[in-house]
């Protein structure tokens, strides 16, 4: 053992320490308590690090069990009869925890959710995908960067005009915001696709394109290709085979996207 | 039915799978009180509130047919006639009353 005398205590970090540094303080807070008891359950089954601080049976009382109890990570369903779970996170001043939605089955919050790279798990709740959460909150290194996403969801629900909304990545040890107005378009790279920004600047993320068709259909995007998913912000032209940009790009039809391509350009 | 998840869950103790039957017991029959009043009043956004509600018991007891009447109410009950929805609902309280009686049978001895 090497160290001055009297300085052990300073080396050695007995055991309980450690166990309470890797410990998950949580909260859950959803109105049906059969989803509040399954979850709690599996979470006591599955990880003896986690420790549920409190429930809350609804937004209000959600409110006060985080304020009151500072949680690691929160559970938070997305419908609830006196908020969702976005307009509880509103109300915070401060987010300082990471978040995991809990949501039905094909719930509209699904795409806003994924959106913002953030993290959900459908009811009735399942052992594996709870798992695989609570390991994505484990290897989260960057927190700041999911408060962040945090931030955005709820900004991006708050905002009504679909071009202020931001789409958030995980990029290298930071993390990217675009608001949706500033993509010009979207072209896949494999299994990574490329935003092309009205700066001129390009992000590379490992998504592929289906994933953001999915999320931006209805947000002004068209998947006109393969290949790319334009933004109607930024067309400022088209022929028979490619759209002009309002950037010197010029995006390829692909020639049985064209009549939907039409229909959808005329829908204003 | 099927217990299959309650029982991995629960792993043989018998107080906790007691528990989450009383529990399912009393949505169920709330469920079934609830979805009567509100189709009697053609109050269309509280059935779906009821059934939305109720979703994560029917799927984690594997109640499939309930489950799709669910599903199917919480696609047309906006837009639908109020002859389907009345039937829609009628079906699925029929499943949720047949529900209730699986679990009373399973409790009585013998």
């Amino acid at each position: 053992m090497f160290g001055l005398p009297g300085s052990k205590s300073k080396i050695e970090i007995p055991l309980g320490s450690m166990k309470v540094m890797n410990q998950i303080k949580c909260v859950i807070i959803d109105d049906d308590r059969f989803v509040r008891r399954l979850l709690s359950d599996r979470l006591m089954m599955l990880d003896d690090e986690v420790e549920i601080l409190a429930e809350a049976k609804d937004g209000l009382e959600g409110i006060q069990v985080i304020l009151e109890h500072n949680p690691d990570l929160v559970f938070v369903d997305v419908e609830m009869p006196d908020m969702t779970g976005f307009e509880l996170l509103s109300r915070l001043d401060q987010i300082d925890f990471q978040v995991i939605f809990i949501t039905s089955y094909k719930h509209y919050a699904i795409k806003a959710i994924r959106f913002n790279a953030l993290d959900y798990l459908v009811k009735p709740i399942d052992v594996d995908e709870l798992k695989d959460a609570l390991n994505r909150y484990r290897n989260r290194i960057d927190h700041a960067s999911h408060h962040q996403a945090i931030q955005a969801a709820v900004e991006n629900v708050l905002t009504a005009d679909p071009g202020e909304q931001r789409l958030t990545f995980y990029v290298g040890q930071g993390v990217e915001r675009p608001k949706l107005k500033d993509i010009c378009y979207i072209s896949a790279e494999g299994n990574y696709s490329t935003l092309s920004l009205t700066s001129g600047n390009r992000i590379i993320v490992s998504r592929n394109l289906g994933d953001f068709e999915e999320i931006l259909e209805d947000k002004g995007f068209f998947r006109c290709h393969r290949s790319y998913l334009i933004n109607k912000r930024h067309i400022s032209g088209h022929s028979a085979s490619e759209i002009q940009m309002v950037s010197v790009d010029k995006i390829p039809i692909a020639r049985r996207k064209k009549t939907a391509f039409l229909r959808w350009l005329e829908e204003g | 039915m099927d217990f299959t998840k309650l029982d991995q869950l629960v792993g043989g103790n018998d107080d906790r799978r007691g528990a989450y039957l009383t529990m399912l017991n009393e949505d169920l029959t709330a469920t079934e009180e609830n979805l009567s009043e509100a189709i009697k009043h053609v109050d269309r956004e509280r059935i779906r509130s009821i059934v939305h509600r109720i979703r994560p018991q029917l799927a984690f007891y594997s109640m499939q047919e309930a489950l799709q009447c669910a599903d199917n109410i919480q696609l047309v009950y906006e837009n639908c006639e109020q002859a389907m929805l009345q039937t829609r609902v009628d079906q699925l309280i029929l499943y949720v009353r047949s529900a209730r009686q699986q679990i009373e049978n399973r409790n009585t001895p013998g």
